[in-house]
């Protein structure tokens, strides 16, 4: 399988787009099929995972200046996290970046700006700050949900059940799907079950 | 007991997989989390929620890759992540919260490494997420995908509060699972004050939303459970609006609380304001969380003048 990509610079290439979420439905299927029975690219698959784990884990320690090694990383430091940089200059960079609290840093920034990238939506400038209000009396409820992971209220997303000034009438549905998107984006999400009720028109 | 059938995604076109990669055990809870965040990963997963001898029970389909999860298919799709979501289906919309802060959490868990298991048939390990010298929750981590394919959520007294467990589980996922890209998306923007406290019984508050009602939605978490407080002024009529709910005395005070599979709804209305709590925490965090939240009342001057002089 791992044939399919018989350049490691472009599987390394692929398996780092993989974590910063950019590839593909298809270029998903592409790194399943690469990961399918071969040993060394599974091997390679978990070194990218645990460099990047590293990378958000590292700490940022204060260093006085005269500590620090000359000569930084700049763009290399893309590369790195690219994946672009064969093995010894990878395990170089891996010992810099370890030893200079600037470059790590500079990753670590790095790391986060591709992240924010990686999470913009296309943004409706239409609607901004809070969901319109808007009746949404008759629908048929019924309920889907995920095991990790869950689903969407129609409440949510096209509109809000109101009542009158005076006594708010909530959609517990609603509040529901609200927690559930809202914590999807924690670390917790990965492993306690959610879901929630939803209403389809 | 409550015993409901969810959607069975019609039709999982299984065209690809991943495959074993050797255990590599994670030295600390947020390793296990990220792990499990990219695993990739389909099948059925039934949850159970048993609490002061109310029960409820749900079947869920699932595929998971990239920390996304996705449930349905056609009409009634919806793909869940990173504090976005997307709904498929006729009517199909998106909905994102932006983050505001990246807090960080307590040291409150602590990680042990069990057994060698099997789930299903597939190697696994036992992990136990330790919280003051007790399990909190126990989970079984498949070996070559990191997929918690079992947990056990444990209440203070060590009860068993919450199980889940994968009846089906398959390494395929479909390559139609819908992806973000290119999507339009009503953002939620965070406010910046909640007006409830930045910390509640070990809870950091992480984000806050507008809601409905001119309310409020603060977010909170300890970096594994996490809740939702939505308050607004006035007063709801709960009663009216809950579904299944029980009674639930907390610290000498009623609410209503909503039992579902993998989430407790708590209601009430404080002097001046309506409030509801929605979470996956356990029992005794809510208690403890419950304690510092605006109580419930109707306070009159009588009552104002009361708690003043004798403080309750």
């Amino acid at each position: 399988m791992a044939g399919l990509i018989p350049d490691p610079d472009a599987r390394g290439e692929l398996f780092s787009a993989y974590f910063d979420g950019q590839l593909a439905p298809r270029e998903v299927a592409v790194v399943s099929d690469l990961l399918d029975g071969d040993e060394l690219t599974i091997a390679e698959f978990r070194s990218f995972q645990s460099v990047r784990r590293s990378i958000r884990l590292l700490p940022q320690l204060e260093v006085p200046a005269n500590l620090l090694p000359d000569g930084h990383l700049g763009d290399r430091l893309s590369a790195y996290l690219d994946g672009e940089l064969v093995t010894l200059e990878h395990r170089r960079v891996t010992r810099h970046v370890v030893e200079c609290p600037d470059c790590r840093v500079e990753l670590q920034e790095l790391d986060r700006a591709r992240i924010a990238i990686r999470s913009l939506p296309g943004v409706d400038t239409t609607a901004t700050g809070e969901i319109p209000v808007t009746p949404a009396a008759g629908h048929r409820k019924r309920f889907i949900a995920g095991g990790i992971g869950a689903v969407a209220a129609a409440a949510l997303l096209f509109g809000l059940a109101v009542g009158n000034s005076d006594e708010p009438a909530f959609s517990l549905d609603d509040l529901g799907t609200r927690h559930v998107a809202r914590a999807s984006a924690e670390p917790g999400f990965a492993v306690l079950p959610q879901s929630v009720e939803v209403s389809f028109p | 007991m409550i015993v409901r059938r969810l959607l069975m995604v019609g039709g999982l076109t299984a065209v690809f997989g991943v495959a074993a990669a050797g255990p590599a055990l994670a030295d600390d809870l947020g390793e296990y989390l990220e792990d499990a965040r990219n695993a990739i990963y389909s099948g059925q997963r039934l949850v159970r929620t048993s609490w002061d001898g109310i029960e409820s029970i749900g079947i869920f389909e699932i595929q998971h890759h990239g920390g996304m999860a996705s449930v349905g298919s056609g009409s009634g799709s919806a793909t869940i992540g990173a504090g976005r979501m997307y709904l498929g289906g006729p009517e199909e919309g998106a909905v994102s919260f932006v983050l505001h802060s990246d807090p960080e959490l307590g040291g409150r868990y602590s990680v042990a490494h069990g057994e060698a298991t099997k789930h299903l048939g597939r190697a696994a390990t036992v992990v136990e997420v330790v919280e003051a010298g007790s399990v909190r929750l126990r989970m079984v981590v498949d070996d070559s995908t990191s997929a918690p394919v079992a947990t056990e959520v444990f209440d203070g007294d060590g009860v068993l509060f919450r199980y889940s467990a994968m009846t089906e589980f398959s390494v395929w996922v479909d390559p139609a699972m819908a992806a973000f890209d290119g999507r339009e998306y009503r953002m939620m923007m965070p406010l910046e004050d909640a007006d409830l406290p930045i910390e509640l019984a070990g809870y950091r508050l992480v984000d806050a939303y507008a809601a409905p009602h001119d309310g409020r939605q603060a977010f909170y978490t300890d970096g594994l459970f996490s809740f939702s407080v939505f308050t607004t002024r006035g007063r709801a009529n709960w009663d009216a609006i809950a579904n299944g709910d029980h009674p639930h005395e907390s610290n000498g005070y009623d609410y209503l609380r909503v039992i579902s599979p993998t989430s407790v709804t708590v209601l009430w209305n404080a002097p001046t304001t309506a409030i509801a709590l929605v979470g996956d925490l356990p029992p005794d965090h809510l208690d403890q969380v419950l304690r510092e939240l605006p109580l419930p009342g109707t306070d009159n001057w009588m009552k104002r003048m009361w708690r003043k002089l004798f403080g309750y």
